[in-house]
């Protein structure tokens, strides 16, 4: 076995650096503390236009190198000769000095069809349900920058952001290259945003579009969390695959979060007829694991597992990004010794006590359709307490809607008297089309959209709400297609059952016809005549029938509760 | 053989047979004192030492069909929050006040309110008895009442499938869940005839010999018949089957009569009556004396009829 390289820390024209000693290709990445939580939400895509920015001047490059935007960290990353991985940093710290922004629009059409090809991936969705439209949330949502960035929002992003404190290098190779050179400008590390909640209680589940379940969970970060994201993984397998054969995919990931939690995803596909049991699946094995925990036995199989991986020769290196994460978020770094020691001494305590925390915070996605009430889950919210006092613009679909108008915000009321509102003061932004439409997204990621063609607006409706958010909120929309804009449902005609029409048409008929027998009955003489006579034996044969038809409709729809 | 059993016939009002499964079992009696009196550690001593050859779903169904115990299973031992055994029970009872609340009429001649009721109610058993479960996941008790209220939510064959799998896990041989899991497998919730029948084989060919289990095969061609008319039933083939069937489960030398024989016992009676084998029905009604099971009897007066009948034709 050859010498174990240790990860050492140093530090780079004032970067903190970790370096592991590696034969072959030199290694290495340059982090910055910024991602997508930290954008304001208007501006969603900022770093993301930056990172293609300050990568444009390097032109088609002969050795590998990449960039990425995270929730909370920007990765720029090489593999190379010595030269060519000095090469590349230099021109990336000269291209953030100088960013060259005349590429800004076309770069900003090739990011809009980067987002057209990209799926925002199974779990996409729960961030916004978890933590709404604010912080940790925002990655669920598209780069609205991307319609609203200026040259200016980008140099001051980067100014802020891309800074020597906020930044943390990696590097594995034979040495650290003595002419690598970081010239980045002074700044100050930017913490994790605090994380925001948009759910009233946990676990709750929500319904979405989706072929599978899909959960996550934010639990304390520790050596015990990876533990019982394998443990679940290993029940969802069996209990789901092996077992019932309800799905083919049953998968976990534990990853931290940034500050002192990680959020652990699950995720079971199922074909459309299986998802009832998927779902059920799922939640039987998860709750199955928070209740009764696990056996010695799982438990020392997936320690085994997660022991070899210190065992690879490059575990060192593989490590390095996470390391890196974790240096600049300010976690505390473990020696492979340590983290070895940390795994071996997960007791089943521990793992009790993370599944405990998991099932407490759970959020699952729910395939539309598929019945969820009981699960023992609380719905998560999708209307809003209360509504704005205002103008009512009744639905143009006659569905009993109408869409509220206030000083302080919009509201959108429905018959049952349930209503989405967003206040101006807590709109995280408002998406505004040429066409005048346009759509306030509130921080608890509720929406409302104010379209003339779902509501009856007139132009001073439409007029009074043109300062209603500050400018730095709107995004201007391209124009949209026929096709892109709401429009009113289609209802169909008469929902209600023939028989009820009858039933409210007949009886007040017969009603009527009964008096009229009554009264004429008792008036006849047999000095009438024998129209008369005919006249009133009519009446009574009409009568006869009237009552025996709601006198069966009326029992029928007494007796089985519907027409 | 040990075909006329011993089992004395138990005294009941008119000599009208009985439904009540403390007759059946009379070992069930201390149980329901205990509720009666509303002892909660002696409801827990009994189940602690329910014989293992006794399936507790049958003990479960007793608890389930006592008018008023929902009151005190509601708070006995701390509640369903913190007994499983008062969640268990309580679950079955719910289970049970539901498919009263819906009656016995099929799906078409229910009304919205009582298929609301029945809904409600199924869905209050279904999460306590997800909590219980998951807590227990060896309790056949509450398997067994989550086959039932897949059933009735209409969770659809997948879902059905996993919680038998889990009631198979929780208990071998789970006879109570299997005859649950044959009604699932009828197409008028959603499965096949051939499914059906070819489960409740599969439920004979591998329970051990003496066991129950083959009442499955009996079950599965009695709802076969229901709907296409006692002439399935009286086919040479068919026949032969139920006959295997009780020479496997109640007419093998190693039976013993465990909780559920009773429903054995009514299940191939009434199929050998209905396939017109005289002297094999009157052999198993002399063996259940005046007991008998709501399924598959419509009534007492009907057994009356079938066992006057066969004392008539010198049957018995």
């Amino acid at each position: 076995m050859g010498r174990r390289c240790v990860m050492i820390q140093c530090e780079i024209d004032g970067v903190p650096a970790l370096f592991v000693e590696a034969a072959g290709p030199v290694r290495a990445g340059l982090m910055f503390r910024v991602g997508r939580v930290d954008e304001p939400l208007p501006l969603a895509g900022l770093t993301h236009m930056v990172e293609h920015l300050a990568l444009h001047r390097h032109g088609l490059m002969d050795h590998h190198a990449n960039a990425s935007v995270g929730a909370t960290v920007t990765h720029f990353y090489t593999a190379g000769t010595a030269g060519e991985v000095i090469a590349f940093f230099h021109k990336l710290c000269a291209s953030l000095a100088d960013l060259p922004v005349e590429r800004l629009e076309v770069e900003k059409e090739i990011l809009l069809t980067e987002a057209a090809g990209r799926s925002n991936g199974v779990n996409g969705d729960l961030p916004l349900w978890r933590y709404g439209a604010q912080g940790f949330g925002q990655v669920s949502y598209a780069e609205f920058g991307l319609h609203r960035a200026t040259a200016d929002d980008l140099r001051g992003w980067v100014a802020d952001h891309f800074t020597r404190e906020n930044s943390v290098l990696w590097l594995a190779g034979e040495e650290v290259p003595a002419d690598l050179r970081l010239s980045l400008p002074a700044g100050v590390r930017r913490p994790v945003p605090p994380p925001s909640s948009a759910l009233e209680s946990t676990p709750a589940y929500y319904y979405a579009a989706g072929k599978g379940v899909v959960m996550d969970t934010v639990v304390p970060r520790s050596a015990a969390g990876p533990m019982f994201a394998a443990l679940l993984e290993r029940a969802l397998y069996r209990e789901l695959r092996l077992d019932s054969g309800v799905s083919y995919t049953a998968t976990t990931d534990y990853s931290p979060r940034g500050d002192d939690m990680a959020t652990i995803t699950a995720y079971v596909d199922a074909l459309a007829e299986k998802q009832t049991a998927a779902l059920n699946g799922f939640v039987d094995t998860f709750k199955q694991l928070a209740k009764s925990g696990v056996t010695e036995e799982e438990l020392e199989a997936v320690r085994a597992q997660a022991l070899t991986s210190f065992d690879h020769p490059e575990y060192e290196i593989a490590r390095l990004p996470a390391a890196a994460i974790d240096l600049l978020t300010g976690q505390r770094l473990f020696t492979v010794a340590e983290l070895a020691e940390r795994l071996r001494s997960v007791s089943l305590g521990d793992v009790m006590a993370v599944a405990g925390e998991a099932y407490a915070h759970a959020l699952l996605q729910v395939p539309y359709g598929v019945p969820a009430e009981t699960i023992g889950f609380a719905p998560a919210p999708t209307t809003s307490d209360s509504v704005v006092t205002g103008q009512r613009y009744s639905s143009r679909s006659d569905d009993g809607c109408a869409l509220v108008i206030g000083r302080d915000g919009v509201s959108v009321t429905n018959k049952a008297g349930q209503a989405v509102t967003v206040r101006f003061a807590d709109c995280a932004v408002r998406l505004r089309w040429p066409d005048g439409g346009s759509v306030f997204i509130g921080k608890d990621a509720i929406s409302v959209a104010v379209e003339r063609t779902l509501y009856r607006l007139d132009e001073a409706a439409l007029a009074s709400l043109d300062q209603a958010v500050p400018d730095s909120l709107n995004v201007l929309m391209p124009e949209r297609r026929p096709d892109q804009i709401p429009q009113p449902e289609q209802r169909g005609p008469a929902s209600r059952p023939a028989r009820k029409a009858e039933f409210s048409i007949l009886a007040p008929l017969t009603a009527v016809l009964l008096w009229g027998l009554i009264s004429m009955a008792n008036a006849w003489t047999p000095e009438d005549g024998e129209l008369a006579e005919k006249l009133l034996l009519l009446l009574m044969v009409l009568v006869g029938i009237g009552v025996t038809r709601v006198g069966l409709l009326g029992i029928s729809r007494l007796r089985w509760g519907r027409w | 053989m040990l075909s006329g059993m011993p089992l004395p016939r138990i005294p009941s009002l008119l000599g009208l047979p009985s439904y009540d499964l403390v007759d059946h079992y009379p070992d069930l009696a201390p149980l329901r004192r205990a509720l009666r009196a509303e002892d909660w550690p002696a409801v827990v001593a009994f189940f602690d030492h329910l014989p293992e050859h006794n399936d507790p779903t049958v003990a479960a169904a007793m608890v389930a069909e006592m008018k008023g115990v929902e009151k005190f299973l509601r708070v006995a031992g701390g509640g369903p929050a913190r007994s499983t055994l008062a969640g268990t029970l309580l679950g079955a009872r719910l289970v049970w006040m539901a498919w009263q609340a819906r009656g016995a009429a099929r799906a078409s001649y229910t009304s919205r309110r009582q298929f609301a009721s029945f809904h409600e109610i199924l869905g209050e058993a279904e999460r306590m008895l997800g909590e219980v479960t998951a807590e227990e996941p060896g309790n056949i008790a509450a398997w067994t009442a989550r086959l039932r209220t897949a059933r009735g939510l209409e969770m659809g064959q997948a879902e059905a499938n996993r919680r038998y799998e889990r009631a198979v896990k929780a208990r071998s041989h789970p006879l109570y869940a299997q005859l649950t899991h044959v009604q699932q497998l009828c197409p008028k919730w959603g499965g096949s005839f051939d499914q059906m029948l070819s489960f409740a084989r599969r439920c004979a060919d591998t329970s051990p010999p003496g066991s129950l289990n083959a009442t499955a095969v009996a079950e599965a061609h009695l709802e076969h018949a229901l709907e296409f008319g006692v002439g399935y039933m009286r086919q040479p083939a068919v026949l032969d089957e139920i006959r295997d069937a009780v020479a496997r489960s109640v007419g093998h030398p190693d039976f013993r009569p465990v909780h559920g024989w009773a429903q054995a016992e009514c299940s191939f009676s009434y199929a050998l009556w209905l396939a017109r084998d005289l002297p094999g029905a009157a052999a198993r009604l002399a063996v259940l004396g005046n007991r008998i099971t709501i399924y598959p009897w419509d009534n007492p007066s009907q057994l009356k009829f079938v066992q006057w009948r066969l004392r008539w034709a010198g049957g018995a």
